[in-house]
């Protein structure tokens, strides 16, 4: 039987706590909002800033020239992808490795005698190997298709100009449009697209455009977990004079109070991530996506996961100065192999996979879910589950721990 | 109010506890006498249901420490031999957590926790924090947190600890005053003239075993009455002395303790002037003497063979 009073006491204590220790405070809400700041405008936008950050789409070109430029022009500025100029030719079997391998998102092959074949009024034709399953790709081949018909239909009103000026004109005399005419020019263009898709199925790809898409939830996860885990050494210090022991001999059970400890860390927790939350999508204009119990869910269990490391880590160590090392090593850990310091989507496979089963790695990816690509809690489940687990297994050994260890 | 028998707690090999048994009346104050390592913070262990006992019996109240810990842990209040307060928080607002903790609020509270205050004599400092405490201000506050519910049961596991003479004397007046109001208390301690002080019956405590039990007086008859005059003797003296001194009835030769001469006499005052004379008439200084009077400390090494500090 669970006793309410006991784990109100516990929690109001652990908050009263926290508000009188001003050091707390710091690493509660001040750094964790100063670090979320200093490397979002360190690490640039994803849509602007750093330009290398962006799928590349790899233009093979080499020719020059005004209509080369002119075709080129829109796609030079897009939040989807960066522009590759190359003008040498490469080998179609090597761009679609690349394509294959994500080295590049699309590969176009404008043909040396581009400029010359639309003076001749032949046509000129475009290759472009792409991946329809990318949006990158797909939004090459969107623009491009646009930049041509532009083009073409520029060249069709030329190839009606050049005509009505062969045909003699008296003083005073003016023509009609001859709607025919260009008709007749526009079903004949001067540059077409040839398009290969490589057909190949593939996830969707990473979405994020802006640093602080991950840099923000990616402090919140590190702060929390950092913070409660930082924290452990004040269970070892109550193991180690005694309070422990005196909180196991009161009426409390150890039910009572693996519970009170657990919800007085994750209500540490929830508050850090709340306003950091909060913070983020005032201060940086953070889109969480559509999915508010997608959110929720993960915030809970990003706190619960922390709060339930945090008491076994506490009856685990032997001493405060083990707490605080064991703590730091497996935050840092964490925080590295599960993608909170850069994207687990610029790893190499293997350390994704690693990295994913990591809570750290299974809550990052949820923000990148739904930030990202907007996904809701069915979509999301496989990582939620993945999470609960972390929970369920740590709250087991804690309070397997707990009450074993109440003695010091 | 308190049973224990043939408590048995072992740790691995090694029987912390090996088969004691005792009991405390209501309102009695009982003290568990022993030195580092003997068994007495095990034995609060297994008394508080801290620990389960691997044999014989403990009951508080009636109730069984192992059979059901709940109702023991209602009648009891521990006092750690650690200071087991929340340090970066005041006086008040431990004595409120804990106060909470069983289930009491508002003006019961309040009121509770201005008498413990009181009665710690820490009103004045009642909102600093507890880490600025000197450390019998510690002691005092950890004592009284240990009050906060009216237990009725209350184990001191050595409270005097790393204080001074002037802060221990406060402490054991405090604990002095609750024993007369009723309250059983435990009191572990290695200092035997607190246990002498303090306590109406006394446990001598060593390896885990029980070795005496019973009131001070009780106890002290068990080593006798004489009193123990140590000194030193030249071995060339030695069989010349005990010659001389063996015949008498107002005292034994016991032969050398810890390398010096040992008499036992019924009245250590009346022999000494008997032998200073002998001691100048042999041209010798009578030197490195010592007259102890019967007391717990012979008592316990009497039992043990060592002192209660060793």
């Amino acid at each position: 039987m669970i006793n309410f009073g006991i784990l109100r006491s516990l929690v109001a204590l652990r908050l009263l706590r926290i508000l009188r220790d001003r050091t707390s405070l710091i690493w509660l809400l001040i750094m964790p909002m100063v670090f979320s700041f200093l490397m979002g405008q360190l690490m640039g936008d994803w849509g602007g800033g750093s330009a290398g950050s962006l799928p590349r789409c790899l233009v093979v070109a080499p020719g020059s020239g005004a209509e080369v430029d002119s075709l080129l022009a829109p796609l030079q500025d897009n939040a989807k992808f960066r522009l590759d100029r190359r003008d040498t030719t490469i080998a179609e079997e090597v761009v679609r490795d690349w394509l294959d391998r994500s080295r590049i998102t699309a590969a176009l092959y404008i043909p040396a005698d581009f400029a010359e074949t639309l003076g001749d009024s032949t046509a000129a034709p475009l290759r472009l190997f792409y991946d329809s399953d990318r949006l990158s790709s797909q939004t090459v081949r969107t623009v491009l298709e646009e930049s041509i018909l532009r083009g073409n239909a520029i060249a069709a009103a030329r190839r009606l100009v050049r005509e009505d000026e062969s045909a003699a004109l008296l003083p005073g005399e003016s023509r009609a449009f001859d709607e025919a005419t260009f008709e007749r020019w526009w079903n004949d263009p001067r540059v077409f697209l040839e398009a290969e898709t490589l057909g190949r199925v593939e996830t969707e790809e990473f979405a994020l455009t802006r640093a602080s898409q991950h840099v923000g939830p990616a402090y919140i996860i590190f702060f929390v977990l950092m913070f409660l885990m930082m924290s452990a050494k004040e269970l070892v210090a109550e193991r180690k004079d005694r309070t422990l022991a005196r909180l196991v001999a009161s009426r409390a059970s150890t039910l009572d109070l693996v519970l009170g400890y657990f919800l007085a860390g994750m209500s540490v927790g929830l508050i850090q991530a709340g306003i950091l939350l909060v913070l983020n999508s005032l201060a940086f204009g953070l889109d969480y996506g559509d999915s508010v119990a997608g959110l929720v869910l993960v915030v809970l269990l990003t706190a619960g996961v922390a709060s339930a490391a945090s008491i076994l880590l506490g009856c685990v160590a032997r001493s405060t100065a083990q707490a605080d090392g064991l703590g730091m090593a497996v935050t840092m850990t964490m925080a590295a192999v599960g993608g909170l310091w850069w994207p687990l989507e610029i790893v190499p496979e293997f350390m994704q996979t690693i990295g994913k089963a990591l809570p750290t790695g299974q809550a990052i990816t949820i923000f990148h879910d739904l930030i990202g690509r907007g996904y809701g809690v069915a979509e999301l489940s496989p990582l939620l589950l993945g999470l609960t687990l972390w929970f369920v297994v740590l709250i087991s050994l804690a309070t397997w721990r707990l009450r074993r260890h109440a003695l010091g | 109010m308190i049973q224990i028998e043939n408590l048995v707690k072992k740790f691995g090999s090694i029987r912390a506890v090996d088969g004691i048994s005792f009991s405390v009346q209501k309102g009695e104050l009982f003290g568990l006498l022993g030195p580092n390592g003997a068994g007495k913070t095990t034995t609060i262990n297994v008394l508080s249901t801290l620990l389960p006992p691997d044999g014989g019996t403990a009951s508080i109240g009636g109730y069984d420490v192992a059979g059901d810990p709940s109702a023991v842990r209602r009648l009891i209040g521990i006092v750690p031999q650690e200071i087991a307060l929340y340090q970066d928080l005041p006086a008040r607002d431990n004595l409120n957590f804990w106060g909470r903790l069983y289930g009491m609020s508002g003006k019961a509270l309040r009121m509770r926790v201005e008498e413990l205050l009181e009665m710690a004599d820490l009103r004045q400092q009642a909102g600093q924090k507890v880490e600025t405490y000197s450390g019998g201000m510690k002691r005092r506050l950890n004592l009284v947190v240990g009050l906060i519910h009216a237990p009725e049961v209350l184990y001191l596991d050595e409270p005097t600890v790393g204080i001074d003479a002037q802060a221990r004397g406060r402490i054991l007046e405090l604990i002095k005053e609750l024993s007369g109001s009723g309250l059983t208390v435990i009191y572990t301690t290695h200092y035997l003239e607190e246990a002498e002080h303090l306590c109406d019956r006394i446990g001598v405590i060593d390896r885990g075993s029980m070795v005496a039990l019973g009131d001070k007086e009780e106890l002290i008859d068990q080593v006798g009455d004489q009193d123990h005059i140590r000194f030193h003797l030249p071995t060339a003296r030695i069989d010349e002395f005990t010659r001389a001194f063996s015949g008498r009835q107002d005292c034994v030769v016991s032969g050398v303790v810890r390398g010096k001469m040992e008499l036992l006499a019924t009245d250590g005052a009346r022999l000494l002037p008997d032998l200073q004379s002998w001691m100048t008439a042999q041209g010798e200084q009578l030197e490195q003497l010592e007259v102890e009077r019967p007391n717990l400390e012979t008592l316990y090494l009497n039992l043990t063979g060592r002192g209660l500090r060793e």
